[in-house]
């Protein structure tokens, strides 16, 4: 059974290869019983889309 | 910027303020990227001389920026691809602390602690774009270990594939697969603090 740790590993590089089969299934387990890794996994979305957000505009108002 | 001020124009009639603003925030993020200044000079120098050669015309000084800091951005990841085809250098080799710390979020057993576990985030989209977000999520970034600010903006800007990212940092697949995860739970829950949070 995967701890929270092990789990938010294994969706950070879920956003750079394909996990494998028993990695997804594992970590479907883990969510179903772990809110807090399941709103882990939709920030990392969230994170990803502010850096770029940040290259794009970043000081632009910062006078 | 207020988004419904509308300046028409390109690179050669924006204002010298705007430029000597950008050009430090593309100095900022070439550097980051390619860790030397001497290289970040010539990649911004030659971005700017690429977006007057094309100039075109843009509706607003951001839009300008962004299409500015997509060139370099291409530039950048030119410079990094080039490096990769080189032997690498000894100071770029990895040291045995590149990964940086684990933020102590987990407890032993690698669980969340209390403190940390992460909530609900409304509505996150809305205010990804302001600027009182992106003061945030620069504080953030600047308090990560520099390798690690380096390495997600790497993954997460210059879009690298992980082998590039290796090849270029000297690297293993697991350092980088590490380095990520602990720069996105540092990020997660800075943000988290400083953002999200009721009442943050």
């Amino acid at each position: 059974m995967l701890n929270c740790h092990d789990a938010t590993f294994l969706f950070s590089q879920g956003r750079e290869r394909k996990l494998t089969f028993s990695e997804r299934m594992k970590v479907r387990i883990h969510t179903s019983i772990c809110s807090d890794c399941t709103n882990f996994e939709r920030q990392l979305e969230t994170i990803s889309g502010a850096a770029k957000a940040f290259a794009a505009h970043k000081g632009k108002t910062d006078d | 910027m207020d988004p419904t001020v509308r300046i028409k124009g390109n690179v050669a009639s924006a204002t010298p303020e705007f430029l000597a603003q950008m050009r430090e925030d593309m100095l900022r993020f070439a550097r980051l990227q390619l860790g030397s200044d001497d290289e970040a000079e010539d990649a911004v120098q030659e971005a700017l001389a690429g977006a007057l050669r094309n100039a075109a015309d843009f509706r607003g000084e951001a839009a300008l920026k962004t299409w500015i800091i997509a060139i370099l951005k291409n530039k950048v990841a030119d410079i990094l691809r080039k490096r990769q085809r080189l032997p690498l250098a000894a100071s770029q080799m990895a040291a045995p602390d590149q990964e940086g710390p684990l933020p102590a979020v987990f407890d032993q057993r690698g669980m969340w602690h209390d403190a940390a576990r992460p909530a609900r985030w409304s509505d996150p989209e809305a205010d990804l774009h302001t600027t009182q977000f992106l003061a945030v999520f620069d504080a953030c970034l600047n308090r990560l270990p520099p390798q690690q600010g380096r390495v997600f903006m790497m993954r997460e800007v210059v879009e690298l594939g992980t082998e590039e990212i290796c090849a270029e940092l000297g690297l293993t697949i697991n350092n980088v697969h590490v380095i990520l995860h602990r720069a996105r739970l540092a990020l997660r829950a800075c943000l988290q603090i400083n953002w999200f949070q009721e009442g943050a």
